[in-house]
């Protein structure tokens, strides 16, 4: 390989790795306030449990995302110093103020993790939200640089030298409201099957260890936020799609293996594009859907560019039609899922109803409605659903895939964008470093990134069987019992809620 | 060499960085040598109280302690985009494998933190050993500035600057780390014996840091005439005198076990003392090499106008919104009436 190949990898990697790590540290916050809340309110220990196995997560995979964000800007700026250079003069603006963010992020990290001792309940509680809305931020504000390296606005470059900088036109460049939604939203919905899918997977392998209910409200939280955020990646996704037809129609043609220019351009699900023939060997072909989804409903005539229209030296590599189609598979999967849940519980229940009216009443109405009052055992039965086994492995399968999908669409965009680093403005090769070193780094950091994904593997290993549901439930109750005693006089508290729960 | 003009927005940017900057020296000094005094404990007595403590204190604030590396790092690629390219090419190997060390410690830290019950001493030894070199290795950032290495072409290895620094900053480290836990563990555990014996630690350090820093002048004196000539003139030559002074002071108190609180404000003041007269007297330099031609003033790396304007308003913004939050930070875990001590997390 030749230096720029390793430095490309490298740098592949490094993001890899930290996309990886840094998607749960944005997307787990807002599953934790939500779960805690509902925990507090209800004085219910089964959220409890949840909102802390997630902490736990959270803590684990921050403080080494932390570690591969920081080797990120290092080894930016020694691989590619002349794109770094541009950033400085013009792109830097998000960057510095996502300082700022993540300074709220590490300090409220440090409260929520270690100041329930020393906070009011719902003070603590209350430090989880700068969490949420702390990463939430980070990802926009990172996501914009990424979206000018797309359509790079903000700044004129004649012979590697910088004027007109307008950080601010660099900062909201056209790409940054569709590319930064789509992020968030992706985001979201792939931490929402990361839980539903370890709650499944904890419950196929050790099935006492999981109490039900805490299965059911866990899974229930992740596939509604699953299927809100699936049905807006699929509108952002959208939306990119159309803003490429405009700013990136190259990258456009690449994803959708379109070679010629047309009207009715079809949509082209699979197939393996061949460059030199210009076909799409295998595949299937809908007519016209390509212009319409640009176009609109009455655009089916509409004309959309082909790879042929440009040079050749500037075509992507065209492995990006598949990672795109396999991206937008698991999309539509992951869209499927929920309503498969949904409606298998529906008409499970209701056939039941229709057999034994009378039995199956108490499972059907609404199961948290006595939740706490009495005993539990009114919520030990699990939905359905999560009662057939295809359907957990189908639910633990979803985590991984999830991933899959989110490394698919970055891999789309990015090799989508080669040969360029600023899109039609900075090569990727002239942007790279004259230094000779390159190959030994990839080594070294092939090694330092071994040691840091074999560390996380560890701990999360090690922390994770000492603590699974079931412990976490029995933790959980003890913290609400040091809730209500700290909020009982305050009058916070409801009759006819449990002080203690039932449950060990 | 003739004089060199400077803006006062480039003294501006100067100092921000430096300010982000100084905390990551002073928190991260704390809690590199707290972190070396948990290994000895783990290897030499085993004593449990003092490595609870330095968990306790050190879990709730070291990320945001390093998030203050981190925009230092981003206000230097932000504010001076025209020292890059030398100070990548200068700072590259020692810069890397200070992060090396600090990602392994940050590492064990998280290690060492979640698994507390069944930890061995390698683990621990891991963990204080990165926390000294990290430092040790991000430290040779001064010889680079002063001039020793590449900017006028000879190796660091044959800079006597370069072998000072990197003992100077450990002994540091230590005695920082050793006047906190002394403070500390007398005021949150009320452990005097223990309290004490970090105190002594630190006095005991004093006297090696008085000989490196003498030699630390010395050496810099010989990379950066005029450096070292501002540094012997007023007002840098008082106030250098009076953080030496305000060094010792700290170490006799220390050395008797008395004035914990006080001795370590007086050994984290001088040693803000000494960054401060250290960067005034730097300036106009950011990179002070022996030729002008090979020395970048921080007025020929600082940003354009536009993009410096954007930055320093978003800095007023940012720091208006996270001082309170970092004020609530330290008061609650620092500064709190101790009520539980426990230190249960997760």
């Amino acid at each position: 390989m030749d230096p720029l190949t390793y430095g490309r990898a490298l740098t592949g990697i490094a993001l890899a790795v930290h996309i990886t790590l840094a998607v749960p540290g944005i997307g787990l916050p807002l599953f934790i306030a939500i779960a805690h809340f509902v925990g507090l309110r209800r004085r219910d220990p089964h959220w409890m449990a949840l909102a802390d196995q997630w902490t736990r997560l959270f803590a684990i995979l921050f403080p080494i995302g932390a570690v591969t964000g920081t080797l990120l800007p290092v080894l930016l700026v020694v691989l590619w110093p002349v794109f770094m250079q541009i950033v400085g003069e013009v792109g830097v603006l998000p960057m510095f103020v996502e300082g700022f963010a993540f300074f709220i992020e590490a300090i409220f990290l440090g409260l929520y993790l270690y100041g329930r001792e020393k906070l009011h309940p719902w003070v603590h509680w209350a430090t989880s939200l700068p969490l949420v809305l702390g990463s939430a931020a980070s990802a926009f504000l990172i996501t914009t640089v990424n979206a000018w390296m797309q359509t790079p606005t903000g700044f004129h470059l004649e012979d590697g030298k910088v004027s007109a900088a307008d950080p601010m036109a660099a900062m909201f460049n056209p790409s940054t409201w569709v590319e930064t939604g789509h992020v968030l939203v992706t985001t979201y919905l792939t931490v929402a099957f990361f839980i539903a899918g370890w709650l499944a997977w904890q419950s196929l392998r050790h099935p006492n260890r999981v109490p039900r209910p805490v299965l059911r409200k866990g899974v229930a939280l992740a596939l509604v936020v699953g299927f809100i955020s699936a049905a807006g990646a699929a509108g952002t996704g959208h939306l990119s799609a159309q803003s490429l037809a405009v700013r990136q129609p190259l990258k456009l043609a690449a994803i959708e293996a379109l070679f010629d220019t047309e009207g009715n351009a079809p949509l082209t699900i699979g197939g393996w594009p061949d460059p030199e023939t210009g076909r799409v060997i295998g595949g299937i072909e809908i007519p016209s859907l390509l212009s319409i989804m640009v176009y609109g409903p009455g655009g089916a005539d509409g004309v959309i560019k082909g790879l042929r229209d440009f040079p050749r030296e500037l075509w992507p590599p065209l492995i990006v039609h598949l990672t795109f189609d396999l991206m937008v598979g698991i999309g539509i999967l992951l869209l499927v899922i929920p309503l498969l849940y949904w409606a298998g519980n529906w008409l499970t229940r209701r056939r039941q109803t229709a057999q034994a009216p009378r039995t199956a009443t108490s499972a059907a109405t609404s199961p948290d409605a006595n939740l706490g009052v009495a005993s539990m055992s009114s919520s030990d039965h699990l939905p359905p659903m999560l009662e057939k086994g295809w359907f957990q492995w189908l639910l633990a399968a979803s985590g991984p895939l999830a991933f899959v999908a989110m490394q698919s669409g970055w891999l789309t965009t990015e090799l989508g964008r080669q040969p360029w680093m600023l899109y039609e403005k900075l090569t990727v090769a002239a942007a790279f470093t004259t230094a000779d070193y390159v190959p030994a780094l990839f080594w070294a950091m092939m090694v330092g990134y071994a040691i840091i994904v074999g560390v996380a593997v560890l701990l999360l290993r090690r922390v994770l069987a000492r603590h699974d549901l079931a412990a976490e439930l029995e933790r959980a109750g003890r913290t609400l019992v040091r809730v209500v005693e700290a909020t009982t006089g305050s009058g916070a508290r409801q009759p006819g809620q449990p002080a203690v729960p039932t449950q060990p | 060499m003739e004089a060199v003009s400077v803006s006062s927005l480039a003294t501006v940017a100067f100092w921000v960085s430096a300010a982000l900057l100084l905390p990551y020296a002073v928190g991260g000094s704390i809690e590199f040598g707290a972190g070396a005094f948990y290994a000895w404990t783990h290897l030499a007595d085993g004593n449990q109280k003092a490595r609870a403590a330095v968990m306790r204190f050190m879990s709730p604030l070291w990320e945001t302690t390093n998030v203050f590396l981190i925009a230092y790092m981003v206000s230097m690629v932000a504010f001076f985009p025209g020292s890059l390219s030398y100070l990548t090419r200068a700072f590259f190997v020692a810069g890397a494998a200070g992060l090396l060390f600090l990602v392994l410690r940050g590492l064990f830290f998280t290690y060492l933190y979640l698994n507390r019950q069944q930890t061995g001493p390698l683990a621990a030894l891991v963990f204080g050993l990165s926390g000294l070199l990290a430092p040790a290795c991000f430290s040779l950032f001064i010889p680079l500035l002063a001039g020793a290495g590449p900017a006028s072409g000879q190796s660091l290895a044959r800079s006597g600057l370069a072998w000072v620094t990197p003992l100077l900053t450990v002994c540091y480290t230590l005695e920082l780390g050793g006047s906190f836990l002394a403070y500390y563990v007398a005021r949150e555990d009320r452990d005097l014996p223990l309290a004490n014996w970090f105190a002594r630690a630190a006095a005991a350090i004093t006297p090696i840091i008085l000989v490196l820093f003498g030699l630390f002048l010395v050496f810099l004196n010989q990379q950066a005439p005029r450096q070292g000539e501002a540094l012997r003139t007023f007002p840098a030559n008082l106030v250098m005198a009076t953080a030496i002074l305000m060094l010792v002071a700290a170490a006799r108190w220390q050395w008797r076990g008395e004035h914990h609180g006080l001795s370590l404000a007086l050994a984290l003041l001088s040693f803000t003392l000494l960054f401060i007269t250290g960067a005034a007297t730097h300036l106009p330099y950011l990179v002070e090499a022996g030729t002008a031609e090979q020395s970048i003033t921080v007025e020929q790396a600082l940003v354009n106008s536009t993009m410096l304007r954007a930055l320093l308003i978003s800095l007023v913004v940012g720091l208006a919104l996270i001082l309170p939050m970092l004020v609530w930070l330290y008061r609650v875990f620092l500064f709190h009436p101790a009520r539980d001590v426990s230190g249960q997390a997760p």
